[in-house]
């Protein structure tokens, strides 16, 4: 189910209506998780099987872990929960994956062996709720925080339906206290939350799917090599649509999880402002690149066993954080431009530290300047992410060189200058809220000027017409 | 999970959406039917932002496609499929130009080289080896050319000649077909915009074609059941 649906809006409708009845906490605890289930099984109904599988592992093993006293024993506990969990994600995600780079090996080494092609359906929100129930599995190793006392707060845990299918990435101390005891929104929250997914779904439904994708789209699925415009004006539209889109489900999650009282983790905070590579990740996904660094980074050694272990460990997450996204070398292409970014990034910053130079605060337009040469950077290594193949990367960059022999022209000039207009509006919005909430920059607004906000991105919504698209980190 | 294909891509995409949709995409549908059904919505083809903003005039560059927008009430798609022009648009003129020029604009532009005989009959072979199959697995086939008039009837005649075109799927396949001109009752219809017929003529049309599929090609119509809900 996709909150852009009219099935959510009456299922949501419902959810709210059960949730608050005067009903005992444990009975509407209960009809969050059935409800959440439902959710889920408007996919694909056999794979909550999956999800039922994970959380009953995950709640016993983490028990387990957190009172095992034998070494031995709890690592052991350990290997079987993580090969469980990761082996689920590895045969779903990346069988086939697996199974053609094995192909393509035997018959470089002179192998005829072709076996049939497999054919593996991708459980939705895989990736996120393994991530979710790891990160329980690796605290409860280390008795990091208390293991979660009720198989039913755990069970609402993984499968509350706001962040189940594509984040936040939620740890246990975030959400599983809130289950404990009974609340509900205040008047205050609900506002919040309704406000907080009209805007995601603005910008989901109308920026990113009506007024980006095509372009997108179009430019990315050209059989021909293309002009340096057209092609430039395909990967601003993407890097528009990709944030538009997994910023709006983000968002549209957190709203609709207020609403209920329950407050998600944020999950993105103005990307396009970052300055450097640092930066940008600690405001694009936030919630998986701070899993990354608490749960492969560090354990890799991180930056406390020198220099060439911390360029590593860098390396390493970057390259295992791309193929997250999605069973294609691209992907980790993708993730290593990533992580050559923050190695010179990295390398320059050590140098200024060696020679003594210290970090000044920029000036405002050497500041944005910044951040517009990392967003270009960016925008790089977003023909890895959207390409399906290195030779569509390999025409994408030779179009975009402007060395692409007779580049066809593509896109209509409406295309390009709806381009011309949100992407630059993307960076000056980030440019200038870099530093704030949305939220509260609506607390500051007069009523009057933000009902008339509100009630433009809710007839925007209206005229956009847009029919229920999935959003793009489903597939992840 | 996919999202619905658009009506231009081939059946077989359809059909697989059509068994493959969530639950979560069947209720949308239903959802979506009763409140369509129900409320007044914008037209998405003519009225919607994208329809809107794409509908202003702005040059391309040279070399850039666009397809051209059809005007508002050329075609009405009800939930039984039937696609039909509105009254309103058969009455205006202007609306009615548009069409035809969009039909000239489709038309124009460089064409290939005919296509020679032998070229055209390996394309019927084609065709045929799919009758035949067809045929194997206990099916009828039956060609149909539905009407057009005016200019676009002309240039059909030129550009695929019956003899060459019509005639020979026929003779090449061992099929039997009807062709609208063959039959004093649809031979005369005039096309609004050239192409189609509007729905009062889609009416007469459709309840001649039965007929004629009855008494001269001896096939069993349940006519009611193909003209309820035209």
């Amino acid at each position: 189910m996709v909150f852009n649906s009219y099935t959510f809006i009456a299922f949501f409708a419902i959810m709210l209506l059960v949730y608050n009845l005067p009903i005992s906490w444990k009975a509407r605890k209960t009809s969050l998780l059935i409800g959440s289930y439902l959710f889920y099984a408007a996919w694909n109904p056999p794979f909550i099987l999956l999800l039922w599988l994970s959380t009953v592992v995950d709640f016993f093993v983490g028990r387990a872990l957190f009172t095992e006293e034998n070494p031995h024993k709890k690592k052991l506990l350990l290997v079987l929960s993580l090969i469980g969990n990761l082996g689920m994600l590895c045969f779903f995600k990346y069988g086939t994956f697996l199974l053609d780079n094995f192909v393509a090996l035997t018959n470089m080494i002179g192998f005829n062996y072709h076996p049939a092609a497999p054919s593996i359906i991708l459980p939705a929100g895989i990736s996120f709720y393994t991530f979710t129930t790891l990160c329980y599995t690796i605290d409860m190793y280390k008795r990091k925080s208390e293991p979660v006392k009720s198989l039913l707060d755990f069970s609402l845990f993984v499968t509350f339906f706001p962040h189940l299918v594509a984040g936040p990435i939620v740890r246990p101390p975030q959400l599983v206290p809130q289950f404990e005891h009974p609340k509900n929104a205040t008047k205050q929250q609900f506002m919040d939350g309704l406000l907080l997914l009209s805007l995601g779904l603005f910008m989901k439904v109308v920026l990113a799917d009506a007024l980006l994708a095509e372009t997108a789209n179009s430019v990315f699925n050209s059989p021909m090599a293309l002009s340096a415009l057209d092609a430039w004006t395909g990967v601003f539209a993407f890097s528009g649509q990709i944030f538009l889109d997994f910023a709006g489900y983000s968002t549209c999650a957190i709203g609709v999880a207020l609403c209920l009282g329950f407050v998600l983790p944020q999950n993105f905070n103005y990307p396009y402002a970052a300055i450097g590579f640092s930066d940008f990740w600690r405001r694009w996904h936030i919630t998986l690149s701070s899993w990354l660094r608490d749960y492969l980074y560090i354990p890799l050694g991180g930056n406390r066993k020198g220099k060439m272990r911390m360029y590593f460990a860098l390396m390493a997450t970057m390259l295992l954080g791309g193929l997250w996204h999605g069973a294609n070398w691209t992907f980790v292409a993708w993730g290593g431009l990533h992580g050559l970014y923050l190695w010179t990034e990295k390398f320059f910053k050590d140098r200024r530290a060696a020679k003594g130079i210290l970090e000044k605060q920029n000036k405002q337009w050497l500041g944005f300047l910044y951040a517009f040469f990392t967003f270009m950077l960016v925008n790089i290594t977003w023909v890895f992410f959207r390409s399906d193949s290195f030779g569509k990367a390999w025409q994408i960059f030779e179009s975009m060189s402007g060395m692409a022999s007779d580049g066809k022209v593509l896109l209509t000039t409406m295309a390009i200058v709806k381009v011309a207009v949100i992407i630059p509006a993307i960076l000056i919005f980030h440019w200038f809220l870099r530093n704030t909430k949305v939220i509260e920059v609506a607390y500051r607004m007069k009523w009057w000027s933000l009902g008339l906000v509100w009630s433009a991105l809710i007839l925007m919504l209206i005229w956009a017409q847009e029919s229920g698209s999935a959003f793009i980190y489903f597939q992840f | 999970m996919e999202d619905a294909p658009l009506y231009s891509e081939t059946p077989s995409k359809g059909i697989k959406y059509y068994h493959d949709r969530t639950p979560a995409q069947r209720a949308s549908f239903e959802i979506n039917k009763v409140m369509e059904s129900r409320l007044v919505f914008l037209d998405k083809d003519n009225f919607s932002m994208n329809a809107q903003l794409d509908a202003l005039p702005l040059t391309n560059r040279p070399g850039v496609f666009q397809m051209p927008s059809f005007p508002f009430g050329f075609e009405r798609t009800e939930f039984d499929r039937q696609n039909y022009m509105t009254e309103d648009f058969v009455k205006d003129p202007a609306r009615v130009n548009a069409v035809r020029g969009i039909w000239g604009f489709l038309m124009g532009g460089p064409k290939p080289p005919p296509m020679t005989d032998k070229q055209i009959h390996d394309v019927l072979l084609l065709v045929k080896a799919d009758t035949d199959k067809i045929k194997s697995r206990g099916g009828q086939v039956l060609f149909v050319r539905t009407p057009s008039s005016g200019p676009f009837r002309q240039g059909e005649k030129m550009g695929f000649p019956r003899e060459k075109y019509w005639n020979q799927i026929l003779a090449v396949t061992g099929c039997d077909g009807i062709h609208f001109e063959d039959y004093p009752q649809t031979a005369n219809f005039i096309c609004p915009e050239f192409s189609h017929l509007n729905r009062t003529d889609a009416r007469l049309y459709t309840a001649a074609f039965v007929k004629i599929l009855s008494t001269h090609k001896g096939w069993e119509v349940q006519s009611e059941k193909l003209l309820t809900k035209l």
